[in-house]
């Protein structure tokens, strides 16, 4: 179920994702780790580890950290980086979030963070996660929040697709706890906070060209205002800022 | 760090299973593959990392 197109782009981009601000800013590191209480004795898996910002938080305080992605890249520099850190309990580990390598109730802790909304099968993913928790294991994960309102929603989605031909759909909050209670987890905690990306930043750092970013400039201010304001700060053809939500909820697989 | 990228780490070689089968793993060392029976798939190891994925594993015939 994995997409391969996902894998090579993000190989692709391991060292830009790496040194990305946005990606190593402390602000919802702080929330997860908050929500997540790593112990020594915890066995964690971080899904979708990107370049092991996530991983490295939690291997702070952990036991042993199994850093998965399906994207060699990205593991390749997760490795590197955990290895100058002299964090010797992260392991990097390929796995596809919709069939995880790992055995029932192996895990005390498992993390996700802002990439469900690259996965094929969302139900799939937390299925996965609550048959490889443990009883009271934890399950922290943080994504970009669909907004209520389906024109938003639907806008936001394709500016995404647009940027990132990998990105397959954001939940919304109401989605979001759906998925999780279907799956036999209980929420016990959450936190949305706004987040607003310098979007020459964020629109490049997906590889794309002048000309692609001038198509997709135009094609997103040509859009209904009152749809487009909400998310975007525009100023004259070029758009400043991009402006949306991520929800970061915190799950247990009951004792 | 040359040991890590020639083999794969036993913290991950005891805990992984099939993603398929979610049955235990033989090793084969020599092959660099981790082989699951019941699946008759070989999961290849590359630069010390498991590609735990079906689509890149090898059919076994016997």
């Amino acid at each position: 179920m994995p997409k391969p197109d996902t894998a090579a782009q993000f190989s692709r981009q391991a060292e830009a994702y790496a040194r990305s601000a946005t990606h190593a800013s402390d602000a919802d590191l702080d929330i997860i780790a908050d929500f997540a209480a790593p112990g020594p004795e915890d066995h964690c898996l971080d899904i979708a580890c990107g370049p092991g910002h996530t991983a490295f938080r939690v291997a702070r305080t952990a036991g042993l950290v199994v850093a998965a992605d399906i994207a060699p890249g990205m593991l390749a520099t997760t490795r590197r980086l955990a290895a100058e850190r002299g964090l010797d309990n992260v392991v990097v580990q390929f796995a596809d979030a919709g069939a995880l390598p790992f055995p029932a109730a192996s895990f005390d802790l498992v993390t996700c963070r802002i990439a469900a909304h690259h996965f094929p099968d969302v139900p799939a993913f937390v299925s996965e996660v609550a048959r490889v928790l443990k009883p009271a294991g934890r399950f922290v994960i943080e994504d970009s929040m669909a907004p209520d309102d389906p024109a938003q929603a639907a806008f936001l989605d394709e500016l995404e697709r647009r940027r990132d031909a990998t990105h397959a759909l954001s939940l919304s909050r109401g989605q979001w706890l759906k998925v999780l209670n279907d799956a036999g987890l209980r929420i016990t905690d959450e936190k949305i906070f706004a987040k607003t990306h310098d979007f020459p930043d964020w629109v490049r750092r997906m590889g794309l060209n002048d000309g692609q970013v001038e198509a997709i400039e135009s094609w997103a201010i040509s859009v209904p205002a009152t749809t487009r304001q909400a998310l975007l700060d525009v100023e004259g053809t070029a758009i400043l800022r991009l402006r949306d939500n991520k929800l970061i909820l915190r799950a247990e697989r009951p004792s | 760090m040359t040991e890590e990228k020639s083999g794969v780490d036993p913290r991950l070689l005891e805990i992984l299973v099939c993603p398929l089968t979610k049955e235990p793993l033989e090793y084969d060392a020599q092959a660099q593959e981790l082989i699951s029976r019941k699946a008759r798939l070989a999961f290849p190891i590359r630069d010390g990392i498991p590609i735990m994925l079906a689509d890149e594993a090898r059919q076994l015939d016997d």
